[in-house]
């Protein structure tokens, strides 16, 4: 049984993968309406960037002590209490952090761009429950389809599982494509006009 | 009412007058059609994935006739008779890209006059040879051997090699119901490969799948497929 927007496979005004989205969203009745519901602007430079930027760099450059420090100012506001210390800084670490730090706010496909991983997570294939489940945490892990988590709460009295969750993991019916990126698409495309009007624009490498 | 009537009756006059034979082409009618070709064995790829373009100079600005190869390697084009230049865009497809010092692929000029037949040879990094693939025991089994073209400079490695099947016939990473991948290093026998996939369950039910064996070759994105089998079971 569910509720009137909870998981329905296919049903419109449903969520499809168990979730729902609150990050950044203006609370106010009828701000999401058309036209300018909302006057509270999308907020396209934050702090926590920042330090990732600065714990990344500093990662780069070899100095993961520094790195840590600028990581655990983030995840002290998230209000994780376990410190990073040097030894834990490592890619699959900074890029997870950016991931979970800047979920929703656009930056994913510039991250993986500029990383040049994004033919690697994007690879056009499908994404199966063993894809889903192996390489947690790893930057290069697959990911080319939406897969959803239904909650569902166990009734059964007198059941010792009574009263508690179960999780399962489902690729909802829409999701029929798989996402690909091929190595054209690192380049922004210079249209067929531009490149007529001047001979001497050339075309970018893989296009 | 009346005045519509009038109006369109007037638009329709003004439109039969001002047409004259100079806007009114005939379709195009010339086929130019062809294989990608290495030493007369055809190369399998990926629907959609690698284009060809075509340009024709003398109308204005010069913009490409782009289109893409089928999963048979074939390419046609419906054009009018003309001049024409025909390339393959730098890094595209499972050959070596034919350019020049600075990266700008070679073109081919085309004479159209009438349907031509034009197969283009290219230099593909590696041929699948002797590709076998039959049905057994709810398994499509391929063996097929891996044969280097491709051995100066401009070399590349195989980075994996995969059996895939499909319901119908477009058979690819992007369209399979079932696929193994193996991957290929240096203890890898090239000459004698074998893949084995289960083929799966089909809705509606039908007894044949169609399968063909794909090449990733490093750093390449195209991949290079055998020709198409159809196993019936």
């Amino acid at each position: 049984m569910v509720g009137a927007d909870g998981p329905v496979s296919g049903l419109e005004y449903r969520t499809q993968s168990g979730f729902y989205i609150r990050k950044y969203l203006d609370p106010t009745v009828g701000s999401g309406r058309r036209g300018r519901g909302s006057d509270i602007a999308f907020i396209r430079y934050r702090y926590a960037e920042l330090l990732l930027n600065a714990a990344e760099a500093a990662f780069e450059l070899g100095q993961t002590g520094d790195a840590a420090d600028y990581m655990n100012l983030v995840r002290a506001r998230a209000g994780l209490t376990v410190s990073l210390t040097a030894g834990d800084i490592t890619f699959d670490r900074i890029v997870h952090e950016r991931r979970v730090e800047l979920a929703f706010e656009g930056h994913k496909l510039f991250d993986l761009k500029r990383w040049r991983i994004a033919h690697v997570v994007w690879d056009g294939s499908s994404t199966s429950l063993s894809d889903l489940v192996s390489n947690i945490g790893a930057a290069k892990q697959k990911s080319t389809q939406p897969w959803g988590l239904w909650p569902y709460k166990v009734y059964n009295p007198g059941d010792p599982s009574n009263g508690k969750w179960v999780f399962r993991e489902t690729l909802p019916a829409g999701v029929t494509g798989s996402n690909r990126f091929q190595f054209g698409n690192y380049y922004s495309l210079i249209r067929e006009d531009v490149r007529a009007a001047n001979p001497l624009i050339v075309r970018q490498p893989n296009q | 009412m009346r005045f519509t009537k009038y109006c369109l009756g007037l638009s329709l006059c003004v439109v039969g007058v001002l047409s004259c034979k100079k806007d009114n082409y005939d379709a195009p009618n010339s086929t130019l059609s062809g294989r990608l070709l290495y030493g007369g064995d055809s190369i399998g790829l990926e629907k959609d994935q690698v284009p060809f373009e075509l340009y024709q100079n003398g109308f204005g600005k010069v913009g490409a006739l782009s289109a893409t190869f089928t999963p048979e390697g074939k390419y046609s084009a419906l054009l009018f008779d003309g001049e024409y230049r025909m390339i393959i865009p730098a890094n595209q497809g499972p050959f070596l890209s034919k350019v020049n010092g600075s990266g700008v692929p070679d073109s081919l000029s085309i004479t159209l006059n009438g349907n031509q037949t034009l197969d283009i040879e290219v230099t593909p990094f590696y041929m699948i040879r002797n590709t076998q693939i039959a049905a057994s025991g709810g398994n499509a089994v391929a063996t097929f051997g891996l044969e280097k073209i491709v051995t100066d400079a401009n070399a590349k490695d195989v980075e994996s090699v995969a059996l895939y099947i499909n319901k119908g016939q477009f058979v690819s990473p992007a369209n399979n119901i079932a696929l193994t991948e193996l991957t290929v290093d240096s203890t890898t026998d090239m000459s004698n490969i074998t893949v084995s996939v289960a083929i799966p369950g089909i809705t509606p039910t039908q007894n044949y799948v169609f399968a063909r064996v794909g090449l990733k070759i490093n750093g390449v994105e195209d991949r290079m497929f055998s020709p198409l089998v159809k196993l019936t079971f």
